[in-house]
């Protein structure tokens, strides 16, 4: 219920606003009432950390309800350590955003209030279902409000933004739609004509990795393609990522935010939740492919950051570039990488968060984002200088913030998968810190000679309250990460385990795992110290024996269904 | 061993950290107000801070050497708070250590650093952001210590990162300038250059042992002999050690200022002075050398990267030597120099001396901090002088406007005399030990990594730094004076306050040597700091000899033999003892005892004639120096310019990087976009064929402008009416293209 509540309660917040008129509220009301439903929202997702059990197995909080029956689409939601950090940092990141927009907006507030709120609802129903079909409604839900918020408050090329990315995201749910409904068929002729989206269920007939379906690869090859096409778009993944720049720099301040904050770990995410557990072997085989994209986008990325001369842009970039640390330690397969991974779409979200509103601050009051309009800012505004410094540091990887955990962790995986590979990922962090400390030195530094910037304010209240959260949840995941190892912990460890059981030959052929278990028998740190993360038992079972032991989401047993799922799986299971 | 679970480590690196934070936010929200920030409470908190750090500090020495001892006499203290990240391959815990090793260094950074906030009070008073100063100098303190506290790499790697960033912010603290500016970030990136494979050494090693603590690590650095010594790519290309030991060690390059990554230092001098003598000097630029002698017994398992190691030092030290000659600027001669000096400690870790390295770097911090604060009161003495006669035109750093100081500075002028005959190597001053141990080690027989070739390069570079630091003595404190008349007059010395952290620093510099005189030399108390070491590299030279099996595989693979004779029948506290533990043992016999004393009369001598050579050519023969110079030529003017290397690194890497970005930038805008835009008006192109319609909203999108957004919402519309299919399908054809190339490729 908790959750369902979640989904639904900013829709509660979109009624009173459009209500307002006939209880005669000024519409100067509406940011109240936006701020006031997130708040609520906030304060309600945080019983989710408080009270998420991180040694249970599978997903909890779960609703399940019939919805179209004749398709077997049910209205499925729950939550597992990687959704329900997700769901927090959306739930926070939309506080922020409404409340960071209470001086840029002046136009049409309800309307924009509202749709911050629609959005809210279909972003945290994305990160909650567990039908397919269900998400795929969310993911749509999620482009409107976006479009309009990019077509109507946005900046000069405003339309040319929005349509492209509507368009662009569009066509990629398009494709992910074809990818949904093959796995869709392939279960109900697998099942013998049972219909569902079920995400759960549909584990139990994992699609053919074997055989011809189309040019001489299997179905599960294609599902996977198709799926891609829409999460990289997403993401975004180069080559797919060429809507990003123009639509953040187009956006207004709160749509940045969101959309750098939330709406691109969302393709990271459907990667984690969808294609790896659904299709592990096609993960398997396409991840070099995957990875060799996400190195291309961390190194470009951050060379054409290198060379921008707008803010917006330049940070945009750099979230290509961060955004290809996430995808490379995804696609390592191995604890280490997808740990990381989702740490570092929570750092991204709060760091590139943290550095978009600092941009909108600016811009607030200057209306320019363009470098080359600022310097010597340092001397004029010291808190905003802070904080400023802050957000780069975390943004650039600087241990003690949260930035370093998630990119340290994300190369320790790949570093397990390929030397070579992780150096160049780590060439990356080499970059990030050319590009930010270059574009600190111009805005910052130096001497303030432009006369326009002489009058400068410093941040108010409201303005360094925008950021606080964000600035202490750096310090907090940087100083302190274990409590979100932990939470992270059973989902990471699940989803590592099914791929790792899916092939095992493929499996470690790609990832390097069997040399290293025979390496570090004797300091394997995991379960051998009080507080590690294992089942104290567990321990003592072998590596692979606790592949089988562990139980991965808690598959419901229906019929007979259970014996051919572990016959087609194929070996080691014994239940 | 136990370790000793001692909390108070953990105020060692909380009072710096308070001192940074509170004076930080109290700075902020006083200069919000647009109250003043009153100096005394700034300083109040910094010194107070660094104080109690340095009284903490000293607490732990003493109860760490009343702690008990393993059977090998190593002592150790340490104090974990919580597990800071935790994954299925490594556990990483928040852990300070105070061993052997680290106790010197807490002592050398505690309590330099505290004369050095002192000696900060006078010299930045009436700055600008002076609370911003202080909070910066204590997050330095805090980011150092954790640096030699840290009880893991990663530790080590913050804390690393930490003294980087404070590097970064104090260079750039005058940073309406934009020379400061540039040069905090070039320190930044140069040292990541260095960060980076420092990141990849800590992979190997957290992938091969399965932890990063430093402890676990070197003990079972025996038991790993096999996997460590296996060829990378299969059954050939360099051992996993050595790439992981050279990965390390292109981190100390980049802190450490050597060669390449030594550019940075010289254009560090931009922060105030003090914080030159602090961090570019003293502490922080050292930390490359504690962290090799921290992972020595990796390295020594290594003999390419020891050699690596040596050579790198000693020709950095050889061409920084070159260039401090040439310089003109005060502040320029003493950065060269410290380069120069820090490719001595590398010398001594590359030929096994890691205790000399540590020795040195210890005596260095004395020395050079002194010279460094002694220059900073000559340059704040000459700038008021210049402020008071109304010149703005000269530098109050350019040594050849200076000459014959030491009449208007008395103090500094005696304290910079003895600091400049402590780098001079010249007994018994504390770099006269210091220095000679490391030429001694580099030169003895018996020494498989010392090389008579890199004996004779060092002793040269021995010469080379008395030549240099008399010239800059001669220059600014001897002669007839170069500064103006009534500018002369208005050198004053400064207040005690200032002085007497210098004097302090003197003294230290005369006498700091004197905790490890050599055996030939000395009688009863020698060698006080090896002992005080020692067990600490004995610790984990024991665990390797350990080993059998072990050693067989490392001798079948060619290995150092010296670790196989480790395991014999040698006891720990054996013959040859006196030489440090890490060096293969030779006897101490009649012939080496001649050779060791022979080899610091020739010290000694180069020594002198280095200082004799630079007072006669500055003092007394000008005209056969431009004689020298012009025969030089082309050579003199090459060193003059540091070689051109930063010219070199701005037309490579700078502009390359540069270059690249801005043609992928072009080729992001021009080609990848320019086919998603090309897709979408193929599509309209397609849809205006197929639906003869008037839509024509892509192109009117492109153009983009004055379009009113009752028509986006039209257009919205008109797309789920249906009139997009086409367009989907176009663009879904020309993206899946682009999928195939992508894979075929």
């Amino acid at each position: 219920m908790l959750l369902t509540f979640l989904i639904f309660f900013p829709l509660v917040g979109v009624a009173a606003i459009a209500l307002m008129p006939t209880f005669g509220l000024d519409k100067s009301y509406a940011k109240w009432l936006a701020t006031l439903t997130a708040g609520i929202e906030l304060l309600c997702s945080v019983p989710l950390w408080i009270g998420f059990d991180a040694g249970a197995t599978g997903f909890q909080w779960e609703t399940k309800v019939a919805w179209i029956e004749s398709f077997g689409i049910e209205y499925h939601i729950g939550v597992d350590g990687l959704s329900m950090v997700l769901v927090i940092l959306t739930a926070l990141l939309s506080l922020i955003s409404i409340y960071c927009s209470f001086s840029g907006i002046t136009e049409r507030e309800r309307e924009f209030y509202a749709f911050l709120l629609l959005l809210e609802t279909g972003m945290i129903g994305a990160f909650v279902s567990l039908d397919l079909f269900l998400f795929y409604v969310f993911w749509e839900v999620m482009l409107v409000p976006m479009y309009f918020l990019i077509g109507v408050w946005g900046g000069e090329q405003k339309l040319y933004a929005a349509i492209k990315f509507f368009l662009y995201t569009l066509f990629g749910s398009v494709l992910m739609l074809i990818g949904i409904l093959l796995i869709y068929f392939h279960y109900k002729e697998a099942s013998g004509g049972l219909s569902t989206f079920d995400l759960v269920k549909l584990m139990q007939f994992p699609l053919s990795a074997q055989g011809d379906f189309f040019l001489g690869k299997s179905t599960q090859w294609w599902a996977f393609l198709l799926l891609f096409v829409g999460f990289a778009i997403k993401v975004p993944m180069v080559p797919f990522h060429t809507w990003l720049p123009d639509a953040h720099v187009q956006a207004p301040t709160a749509g940045s935010v969101i959309l750098a904050g939330v709406l691109l770990k969302m393709g990271a995410y459907a990667f984690l939740r969808f294609s790896l557990p659904l299709l592990p072997e096609a993960s398997i085989a396409w991840a070099p492919f995957l990875m060799t994209l996400s190195l291309v986008a961390i190194i470009y990325g951050a060379l054409v950051a290198m060379m921008q001369s707008d803010m917006k842009k330049l940070i945009a970039y750099s979230s290509v570039s961060h955004m290809g640390f996430v995808t490379a330690g995804i696609f390592a397969l191995n604890y280490e990488g997808i740990a990381g991974g989702t740490i570092q779409m929570v750092n991204h979200g709060l760091s590139t968060g943290a550095l978009f509103l600092i941009v909108g601050l600016i811009y607030e009051r200057r209306h320019t984002k363009a470098i080359a309009d600022f310097g010597g800012l340092s001397a004029k505004m010291p808190v905003y200088a802070m904080l400023f410094l802050i957000a780069t540091l975390s943004s650039i990887g600087m241990p003690g913030l949260n930035g370093f955990i998630g990119e340290f962790t994300i190369l320790l995986g790949i570093f397990q998968v390929s030397k070579v590979w992780a150096a160049i990922a780590a060439l990356g962090i080499i970059m990030g810190a050319a590009y930010m400390l270059w574009l600190y030195q111009r805005v910052m530094f130096g001497p303030c000679d432009k006369p326009e910037n002489q009058a400068l304010k410093d941040l108010d209240l409201r303005e360094i309250l925008t950021l606080a959260p964000l600035i202490v949840l750096m310090f907090w995941i940087g100083l302190y990460p274990k409590p979100l190892f932990e939470k992270l912990d059973t989902s990471t460890r699940a989803t590592v385990e099914w791929v790792r059981k899916a092939n095992e030959a493929s499996y470690g052929a790609y990832t390097n795992y069997k040399h290293r278990t025979s390496l570090q028998q004797s300091h394997g740190v995991a379960g051998k110290e009080e507080g590690s993360l294992l089942a104290p038992e567990s321990a003592a079972v072998s590596r692979s024996d606790r592949v089988s032991g562990q139980v991965v989401w808690s598959l419901p047993r229906e019929g007979g269904d259970w014996d051919r799922h572990s016959a087609s799986v194929g070996g080691g299971e014994s239940r | 061993m136990e370790f000793q679970n001692w909390w108070p480590l953990a105020l060692v690196v909380l009072f710096p950290a308070i001192g940074a934070v509170s004076n930080g936010l109290l700075g902020l929200v006083n200069q919000r107000r647009g109250k003043p920030n009153k100096e005394m409470v700034v300083s109040a908190i910094a010194l107070g801070a660094s104080f109690a750090a340095f009284l903490v500090a000293t607490w732990g020495v003493l109860a760490l050497v009343n702690a008990p001892a393993d059977e090998a006499g190593y002592r150790v203290l340490s104090y974990e708070p919580y597990t800071w990240i935790v994954s299925e391959l490594i556990k990483v815990p928040i852990k300070l250590v105070l061993d052997p090793l680290s106790a010197v260094m807490v002592l050398v950074v505690t309590g330099v650093g505290f004369l050095i906030h002192v000696y900060s009070v006078g010299y930045m008073h009436g700055e600008e952001g002076y609370y911003r100063y202080f909070a910066y100098l204590n997050l330095f303190m805090f980011s150092m210590l954790i640096l030699v506290l840290g009880g893991n790499f990663l530790l080590l790697f913050v804390g690393w990162e930490g003294v980087g960033l404070c590097s970064y912010l104090l260079i750039g603290y005058y940073f309406t300038k934009d020379f400061a500016a540039t040069a905090g970030k070039k320190a930044f990136v140069v040292n990541r250059v260095g960060d980076f494979g420092f990141l990849i050494g800590i992979l190997f090693v957290a992938t091969i042992f399965g932890t990063l603590d430093f402890d676990t690590v070197l003990k079972s650095v025996g038991e790993h002999q096999a996997a460590l010594l296996t060829p990378l790519l299969g059954s050939w290309g360099p051992t996993v050690i050595t790439v992981l030991t050279l990965s390390l060690f292109v981190g100390a390059m980049g802190k450490s200022a050597q060669i390449p990554l030594y550019v940075w230092l010289p254009d560090a001098m931009a922060g105030p002075t003090p914080v030159s003598a602090l961090i570019h000097a003293a502490t922080m630029v050292t930390a490359g050398v504690y962290m090799v002698v921290r992972c020595s017994p990796l390295f020594l398992l290594s003999p390419t990267s020891m050699a690596v190691v040596a050579w790198i030092g000693v020709l950095t030290s050889l061409m920084a030597a070159l260039i401090a000659m040439t310089q003109t600027d005060i502040k320029k001669v003493l950065a060269y120099s410290t380069v120069s000096q820090l490719g001595y400690m590398f010398v001594a870790c590359g030929v096994g001396a890691f205790g000399a390295a540590i020795f040195h770097l210890m005596t260095h911090a004395f020395f050079k901090a002194c010279l460094f604060l002694g220059s900073g009161c000559v340059i704040h003495a000459m700038h008021h002088a210049y402020h008071h006669t109304g010149d703005g035109e000269s530098d109050p750093q350019d040594m050849r406007n200076m000459g014959g100081l030491w009449a208007r500075l008395p103090w500094t002028f005696l304290a910079f005399l003895l600091a400049t005959m402590a780098i001079a190597g010249l007994p018994p001053l504390s770099g006269f030990f210091s220095k000679d141990e490391i030429l001694w080690k580099a030169f003895m027989p018996g020494n498989e990594y010392g090389s008579f070739a890199i004996w004779l390069i060092g002793w040269v570079v021995a010469g080379m730094t008395a030549f240099y630091m008399f010239r800059l003595l001669a220059m600014t404190f001897l002669g007839t004076t170069r500064v103006k008349r009534e500018t002369f007059h208005q050198v004053h010395e400064l207040p005690w306050t200032m002085l007497a952290p210098v004097l302090v620093l003197a003294v230290l510099s005369v006498a700091g040597g004197w905790i490890n005189i050599p055996q030939v030399l000395g009688s009863e108390s020698t060698e006080r700091l090896h002992h005080f070491l020692e067990p600490q590299f004995e610790r984990y030279r024991l665990e390797m000899g350990a080993s059998d099996h072990g050693v067989a595989e490392l001798e079948s693979a060619g290995g150092p033999v010296g670790l196989g004779e480790v395991s014999g029948d040698r006891s720990p506290r054996g013959a040859g003892h006196e030489l440090l533990a890490t060096v293969p043992a030779g006897g101490h016999g009649e012939l080496e005892v001649k050779q060791e004393l022979s080899l610091i009369w020739f010290s000694v001598a180069i020594g002198v004639m280095g200082m004799v050579l630079a007072g006669w050519l500055y003092l007394k023969a000008p005209e056969v120096l431009e004689l020298i110079r012009s025969r030089l030529g082309r050579f003199y003017d090459v060193v003059v310019n540091k070689f051109y290397v930063d010219e070199f690194y701005e037309a490579t890497f700078v502009d390359g990087t540069k270059k690249l970005g801005e043609n992928l930038a072009k080729f992001d805008l021009a080609r990848i976009d320019g086919l998603v835009n090309g897709v979408a008006k193929a599509t309209v192109w397609t849809s205006k064929k197929s639906v003869r319609g008037d839509l024509n909203f892509i192109d009117s999108a492109v153009n983009g402008v004055g379009e009113s957004i009752m028509r986006a919402g039209l257009v919205l519309r008109r797309i789920q009416m249906g009139s997009a299919q086409g367009y989907i399908v176009v663009m879904a054809a020309g993206l899946f293209a682009l999928i195939v190339v992508f894979v075929l490729l």
